[in-house]
């Protein structure tokens, strides 16, 4: 069986493709109780336009989270009632380029891996259930809507891109959702659940001979079919520079979005410096996050994070501030003194070797390793790709993609104020 | 598993590690809480974990910590029904990962111990202007919890549950005590909890003989053993007590508080762990399959028994207009329990579930060390192994006779 190693963990994982299509990856950890399966397919709340066997499909935000929901029930129950009998603790997440259903579980694994291939690659939808569906997922959209962290990232990204559906919230609207119908959702089951378009992760207690044999048993057929994702054209200008909204917070939340330049797909060597490039600049060894710490003028909640995929990248400072105008010129300063002098020697090994800490850990836990095969593999890559390039990132090439990034007529800034009566 | 009594009070337990990419050291002073220090317990994790005398900034102790491949040194504290917990770990990748062949379980060992023994001090207390930033914080912290609408409603909720008792005590203390704390009664406070509280420090490493060696002389100068760990006390039955708090939220929130009045009997409490899974725990719980799937109330409802104040809560997010429904709805589903059918299917599957949840704990640093602590501080010693063969012994009656012990004794809303 092919198998994938590494020398630094001193272990390896098996990467097969079954007669039907199906890429299916089993990561063998000797000790563990549990089994962890991440069942995907790269269909996320980004996916908005595709062609199948020649004919386009438009669909509104939030029919991959949609999706998940409703896949749980087919015509003969509900998927959680069949993952009862087997104890296992199941569930299902949308990201912005994912759908993953999975599970964990310390026994009747064999059986849970026959639910969990069969329930996600048969459809079924009524009227009746979609419309079920729009109530309780109305309620999640609802919970969002009350989130200021939430609200302040999909300000942001609206701010930052135009017509890229990144900005629009992974769910959706209530009004979204409420034109998607059955039909719909079999077209989409089509073009985006056929076992060649999906990848199954296992990771824990399991061979690959069981994993395998799950999917023999799924009867998984090879179903020929043509699929494309189109993509938005996305200008590189920004949508706004600028939005505040009203919420009931204590204290004001402001987040600095970049929308950065980088090559399409984005490359991992350009995620890896990101991060090491954000750490150095808002990181908790930095004089930004330490200074402003020591004034009040930011907490623990203060943050720099990359958000990236194949074709988008934006830089993202956030955090609560009673002192907005000062926090954000804060941050105006030290990117442009970090951009002036450059990432010191001392400075990037300190964050390298943070990050090389934080990747060895992602590979002690059953959940972590099977999310991340399956996230690397929707981006042609292994799960040890990112600690080996991180090996051979030098100082050279952080800084030479800093000298390209955070530009002054890229950005939006978005706060969440306290409501006018909270002011007083 | 081994498990010492290394001085009065204190005892150390090592837990194997074959298999996890990181180890894990941590030691949880344990304290009956008092209302009037709360405040105090609250100010001190961020003051002591920002640095120590070997790394005195903020800065430099991160940059440490970030050489030592992003070791954390964290300090929290939380509040285990009548008990107050002050607890520092510190955990990083074990030694063969380590690129330049460091000792890195001993570093981490001096790490601990040093911000443990030796905090930045200034006249023999603890330093003024880092006191006055960390109130800061605290205020902020204690006035953000509005932020989190599900988490402030169940808060409220319990704040008019437990009232004036000691259960109730505030994890993050009282705004309006913040601003007279001084360094030195903080330090006085922090002082007697070094010398009166009950420790209990976990090594999850292997080949830690040199940082256990280094861990029990540390504590070497504790000679009393007088304190107790307080038991697990249950709030009376009251009347329902109903509140409705109005704010400008898109979505409705509902908070239940049960109690079950009397303290559960060992048997009982295994009991509860299936009843209170089968009320509200799981996907295929009641509330689950009835409140959220077949009447599309809620996106999510829950219920959780907290074993160390013998109190239920559940909570749930809905349509402002559909509040009272739902109020109804979850306690028909109880009622349900108490008085209708329970199957032997449910029963089973629902067994099955806390077996797997709780298999599981073997499968995390963090999980294995919560559990052998609980157990330490309810003062028994048993193995997820041994909870599951009891919970698997639980019956519909068991089932039925430990939820009529419940009384809801508060409910609170937040509407529009």
């Amino acid at each position: 069986m092919p198998e994938i190693r590494n020398n630094i963990l001193n272990e390896s994982y098996q990467l097969i493709e079954t007669d039907s299509g199906l890429k299916v990856a089993v990561y063998n950890m000797p000790g563990y109780n549990a089994v962890h399966a991440v069942f995907a397919t790269n269909f996320g709340s980004v996916d908005r336009s595709f062609v199948m066997n020649g004919e386009k499909y438009d669909i509104p935000a939030g029919v991959a989270h949609f999706l998940e929901h409703k896949m749980f029930e087919n015509e003969d129950g509900d998927a959680f009632e069949k993952y009862a009998k087997t104890g296992a603790n199941a569930n299902a997440f949308t990201g912005f380029d994912k759908t993953c259903y999975i599970f964990t579980a310390t026994e009747n694994v064999d059986e849970s891996l026959d639910i969990l291939l069969n329930f996600v690659t048969t459809p079924y939808f009524t009227p009746q259930t979609v419309a079920k569906e729009q109530g309780i997922i109305g309620q999640e959209i609802k919970m969002y809507d009350d989130s200021a962290n939430w609200r302040l990232l999909f300000g942001v990204l609206e701010g930052l891109f135009v017509n890229h559906t990144i900005r629009d919230d992974i769910a959706g609207t209530v009004e979204s959702i409420s034109h998607i119908t059955d039909k719909m959702l079999y077209d989409c089951a089509k073009a985006f659940y056929s076992p060649s378009q999906m990848f199954l992760a296992v990771a824990g207690n399991i061979t690959a001979d069981r994993v395998l044999a799950a999917c023999d048993r799924a009867g998984f057929k090879y179903e020929k079919l043509e699929v494309e994702r189109l993509k938005t054209e996305e200008p590189d200008e920004i949508n706004y520079t600028e939005k505040s909204i009203n919420m009931p917070v204590s204290v004001p939340m402001v987040a600095v979005g970049f929308k950065e330049k980088m090559s399409n797909p984005v490359t991992l060597k350009e995620e890896i410096a990101g991060e090491i490039i954000m750490d150095i600049l808002t990181g908790p060894t930095s004089r930004l996050f330490t200074q402003l710490y020591d004034q009040n003028i930011v907490n623990g909640t203060f943050e720099g994070e990359i958000l990236s995929g194949d074709d988008y990248y934006a830089t993202i400072i956030s955090g609560e501030t009673r002192q907005p105008e000062i926090l954000l010129g804060e941050i105006t300063s030290a990117i442009e003194n970090l951009k002036t002098n450059g990432i010191t020697e001392d400075d990037f090994i300190t964050s390298k070797n943070a990050m090389y800490g934080s990747m060895v850990m992602d590979f002690e836990s059953v959940e972590e390793v099977a999310t991340n095969i399956a996230t690397a593999h929707f981006k042609d890559r292994n799960v040890y790709t990112a600690l080996e390039q991180l090996s051979t990132l030098t100082l050279e090439d952080v800084n030479s993609q800093l000298k390209n990034m955070f530009r002054r007529d890229k950005k939006t800034v978005f706060t969440v104020m306290p409501m006018e009566a909270d002011n007083d | 598993m081994k498990r010492e009594l290394i001085a009065p009070n204190v005892h150390l337990t090592q837990l194997p590690n074959d298999k996890f990419k990181r180890n894990r050291l941590s030691i949880t002073l344990i304290l009956p809480n008092e209302r009037e220090k709360a405040t105090m317990y609250a100010l001190l994790p961020g003051l002591l974990e920002r640095a120590y005398e070997d790394y005195p900034t903020l800065q430099r102790f991160s940059r440490k910590l970030n050489r030592m491949y992003a070791a954390q040194m964290m300090v929290g504290t939380s509040v285990v029904g009548g008990n107050r917990c002050l607890r520092f770990t510190a955990q990083g990748i074990k030694n063969e990962y380590c690129i330049e062949g460091e000792d890195l379980l001993l570093e981490m060992c001096s790490v601990l111990l040093g911000v443990m023994f030796r905090p930045c001090l200034e006249n023999g207390a603890f330093i003024e202007e880092w006191l006055q930033i960390e109130k800061y914080k605290l205020r902020e912290e204690i006035e953000g919890e509005i932020n989190d609408k599900r988490g402030y409603c169940v808060k409220n909720a319990r704040r008019k549950f437990f009232g004036d008792h000691l259960n109730g005590v505030e994890r993050l203390g009282y705004l309006e005590e913040i601003d007279s704390i001084t360094p030195q009664q903080l330090y006085d406070c922090y002082t007697r909890l070094l010398e009166k509280a009950v420790v209990e420090i976990f090594i999850t490493a292997n080949n830690a003989d040199t940082a256990a060696e280094k861990l029990k002389q540390a504590f070497g100068y504790k000679k009393d053993g007088v304190t107790k760990i307080l038991p697990v006390t249950a709030m009376p039955c009251t009347e329902v007590q109903t509140y409705n708090e109005t704010m400008d939220t898109t979505q409705g929130k509902i908070c239940l508080v049960y109690t079950t009045q009397r303290l559960l009997t060992e048997e009982e409490r295994y009991h509860m762990l299936v009843a209170s899974a089968l009320f509200g725990g799981t996907a295929s719980s009641r509330l689950f399959k009835n409140v959220r799937e077949k009447q599309s109330l809620c996106y999510y409802c829950a219920a959780g028994f907290n074993g160390f104040t013998s109190s239920m809560s559940v909570d749930s997010g809905v349509e402002h207009q559909n509040t009272q429904r739902t109020i109804d709805a979850i306690q028909y589903e109880l009622d349900a329990l108490i008085h209708g059918e329970i199957t032997d299917q449910e029963i089973r599957e629902t067994q099955l579930t806390i077996s797997n949840s709780l298999k599981a704990n073997y499968d995390g640093l963090h999980g294995l060390e919560a559990w052998y602590l609980n157990e330490a501080i309810r003062g028994s010693e048993m193995t997820p192994e041994m909870v599951i063969e009891k919970a698997n012994r639980v019956t519909a009656q068991d089932i039925k006779n430990v939820l009529k012990l419940l009384n809801l004794n508060v409910i609170y809303t937040i509407s529009k």
